[in-house]
């Protein structure tokens, strides 16, 4: 029997029934996969139960409520179609005002009291009164989107729209900046987010909108594609796109194909920030953050990987590094980790982009640490990173984002409850490791100075006075008195004021920090879904819950300071 | 190009120094100067103005009033009104996008004739109507394309 769809509507415009009625030609074919029960804009027949309802519209009144719970009874699939079932939209507007002033605006005096058919109460959402099992968003939804949902749907081949233009070319520019974004422009429902996120939050000015009305797309000026145009690939289009328009360029096959050979010394490096988000979707019900870690490095090593790593210790060891740069070069420096900090200089500044010294960024010291204690021909580097700005290097033989590490576990089908956890560790234990797991830039970026003017005292055994100050809202400044002078260090966490700091004079500053995401590698563009306060929060409390409180900076950098002297003397 | 077309967009750009938003009026002057605007004087104009280059971009391709590309040597105008489309203006569109094997908006490679689509123009009395330069012709067949782009340079 063919599925009974039906399509309802509360209070709407009932433009999103419109755009079905409008598929025309296609409906025809969707009619063969379906049988359509009830759909008041183009039939008079209805019928009760059916298969999967659409829903356009709110729901404003008790009849209403009474309504979409039959249908919710009724049917086996619910989706709520365009804005106004998904959120409310325009009809949530008249919240704001009492209800007795939004009826006499519309209906000026006429008494509608005690009429069922005028008993406002507040404007509701579906999923604010009966379960939603799928969404479809835009205001009017498309026409194409639609049909691309619904053949999906039904197993049929999903057709591309050849109509719409292809939107953004992410081809890189060479080799060694290998192409890392997609954009599927079937998916895109034109919220314009990522135009917003790119252009007004980062001042980056990658995304353009051309085109008007229907015919309007997200694209690159001129196509030229995103590497070719301002693109720092950051990854914040990926993690703001409310409907996966924008992926990562996967690198599963490409991992999987590294394991298979069995004469490559595959070693996995693991940000344990790309975790905290991951974790819900990795294939366990265990609930403790350390115990999760512990167990996926089990499962990877079952699937033949050699060694696994933590990244950390290379992010502290960096530390350290970039504390010797600086007091050599009193010049300003760029001690940004973020590669996609590092682009944007070079695209917006390239007078600056000698400050950037990308000797001692954690990955060029994590590589280089890496080939010296395995000198194999067959070394290769997998990076579990929260940022997707790593797949442009080419110097790893692959990089898994937070979204990509549970689609690897999941193709050899690895459940993490089937591992052991307990006495398992990372490999290549520096010395470090086991107290202060924390990966990248976990917190605000501040916080990281004072670890990086502790290591600048210590280094020297100086005795020094830090003073924390705040130029404006996440704008940072740090000043450092010592024997060895006066550093000034600028922590930026808000892109959009970036240029109007970088263009004042930066020669007071030895140390400038700056970090397109906006919560540090906590909301990077790998990152699982969502990004929202609660969800940062959740993060950020599994990462303390592993590492634990630092109890002494100053104690911590004397270890760090003897690993060191280890790394550059040579392991 | 050339230093002359450096030239005019300066003396654009420095015409419009202090005014505030200037982005759509440079884009106007430019359009008017050149006939269009393309994407070297796009990419000119940003980074002399520091106006983000997918915000100019945006702006041209959203007001019908910009061309992407030189126009050609003759503008073709199909009327596609309800008046022509009733009597056959859609077909009319069809035939001269395959003889040209370009779409409205578009301009032929060697550069002779450039096709536009527009609502009305005003003689809705012999439509289907198409307008070639500021020659118009009504009552259009498909089959009498050919001879009218015949006598306007065309093959």
């Amino acid at each position: 029997m063919k599925p009974r769809v039906a399509i309802f509507d509360f209070a709407s415009c009932e433009g999103c029934e419109l755009q079905i009625a409008n598929l025309e030609e296609q409906v025809a074919d969707l009619v063969q996969a379906v049988d359509i029960v009830s759909f008041r804009e183009v039939m008079k027949e209805h019928s009760g139960a059916c298969d999967i309802a659409f829903i356009e519209g709110s729901i404003q009144r008790p009849m209403d409520e009474e309504r979409i719970k039959k249908i919710r009874a009724n049917a086996k699939v619910l989706v709520a179609l365009g804005d106004c079932a998904c959120t409310g939209c325009v009809n949530k507007m008249r919240n704001e005002l009492p209800v007795d002033d939004a009826l006499r605006a519309v209906y000026g005096n006429a008494d509608v009291r005690g009429n069922e058919l005028f008993d406002l109460s507040q404007s509701r959402a579906i999923d604010e009164v009966v379960n939603v099992d799928f969404y479809i968003r835009g205001c009017p939804v498309r026409k194409e989107q639609v049909l691309y949902y619904v053949q999906r749907f039904f197993g049929m081949p999903p057709q591309k729209n050849l109509d719409l233009r292809f939107g953004i070319n992410a081809r890189g520019m060479d080799d060694d900046r290998r192409s890392i974004v997609n954009f599927d422009p079937n998916k895109c429902i034109m919220c314009r987010r990522c135009e917003v996120v790119c252009n007004e939050a980062l001042d980056v000015h990658a995304i353009a909108v051309a085109n008007k009305g229907f015919a309007s797309i997200m694209t690159t000026p001129f196509d030229i594609g995103m590497d070719n145009n301002k693109c720092i690939s950051c990854g914040q289009c990926l993690v703001n796109c409310p409907v996966g328009a924008y992926s990562e360029v996967s690198e599963v096959d490409k991992t999987l194909k590294l394991l298979e050979d069995r004469s490559n010394y595959v070693v996995f490096v693991i940000d344990p920030i790309a975790l905290t988000s991951c974790m819900d979707s990795l294939p366990t019900d265990e609930t403790n953050f350390g115990i999760v870690v512990r167990k996926l490095i089990s499962a990877l090593k079952a699937m033949k990987a050699k060694e696994v790593v933590d990244f950390t210790q290379f992010t502290y060891l960096s530390i350290a590094a970039q504390g010797e740069y600086i007091q050599n070069h009193r010049d300003a420096a760029f001690t940004s980790w973020c590669p996609s900090a590092s682009t944007y200089l070079e695209k917006f500044y390239p007078q600056y982009a000698k400050f950037m010294h990308k000797e001692s960024s954690p990955e060029n010291i994590m590589l280089k640490v890496l080939r010296k204690r395995h000198e194999v021909e067959n070394l290769k580097i997998v990076f579990v990173t929260p940022c997707i700005v790593h797949k442009s290097n080419g110097a790893f033989d692959a990089v898994l984002t937070s979204r990509e590490l549970p689609r690897l576990l999941a193709t050899k089908e690895m459940r993490l409850d089937f591992h052991p956890h307990l006495g398992v560790t990372f490999d290549c234990d520096l010395g470090m490791i086991q107290k202060f797991v924390s990966g990248g830039v976990s917190d605000y970026t501040y916080s990281l100075m004072i670890l990086k003017a502790a290591y600048l005292s210590k280094f020297k055994n100086l005795d020094a006075a830090l003073t924390i100050g705040s130029r404006e809202d996440f704008i940072h400044e740090l000043t450092f008195d010592s024997e060895l002078g006066v550093f000034n260090a600028l922590v930026i966490e808000d892109m959009s004021k970036l240029r109007k700091y970088l263009g004042e004079d930066i020669a007071k500053y030895n140390v400038i920090e700056f970090y397109p995401c906006f919560r540090g590698c906590l909301t990077g563009g790998g990152q699982c879904l969502t990004t929202s306060e609660d969800e940062v929060n959740r993060r950020r409390a599994r990462l303390k819950s592993y590492k634990g409180e630092m109890e002494s900076p100053y104690e911590f950098v004397s270890q760090l300071i003897s690993v060191y002297d280890k790394v550059k003397g040579g392991i | 190009m050339d230093a002359k077309d450096r030239k005019m967009l300066d003396d654009i750009l420095s015409s419009h120094r202090d005014t505030r938003d200037p982005a759509m009026l440079i884009l106007q002057k430019v359009q008017t100067s050149f006939g269009y605007t393309g994407q070297d004087h796009l990419t000119y104009i940003s980074e002399k103005s520091c106006i983000p280059l997918s915000k100019l971009y945006g702006i041209v391709t959203f007001y019908p009033s910009f061309r992407l590309s030189p126009p050609g040597k003759s503008i073709i105008r199909i009327c596609e009104g309800t008046s022509c489309h009733v009597r056959g203006g859609a077909r009319i569109v069809k035939e001269l996008e395959r003889q040209l094997g370009i779409g409205p908006g578009q301009t032929t490679k060697d550069r002779k004739f450039s096709l536009e689509s527009v609502r009305c123009l005003g003689c809705c009395g012999i439509s289907p109507v198409v307008m070639m330069d500021d020659k118009t012709y009504g009552r259009v067949k498909a089959t009498k394309l050919a001879e009218i782009l015949a006598t306007h340079g065309g093959e």
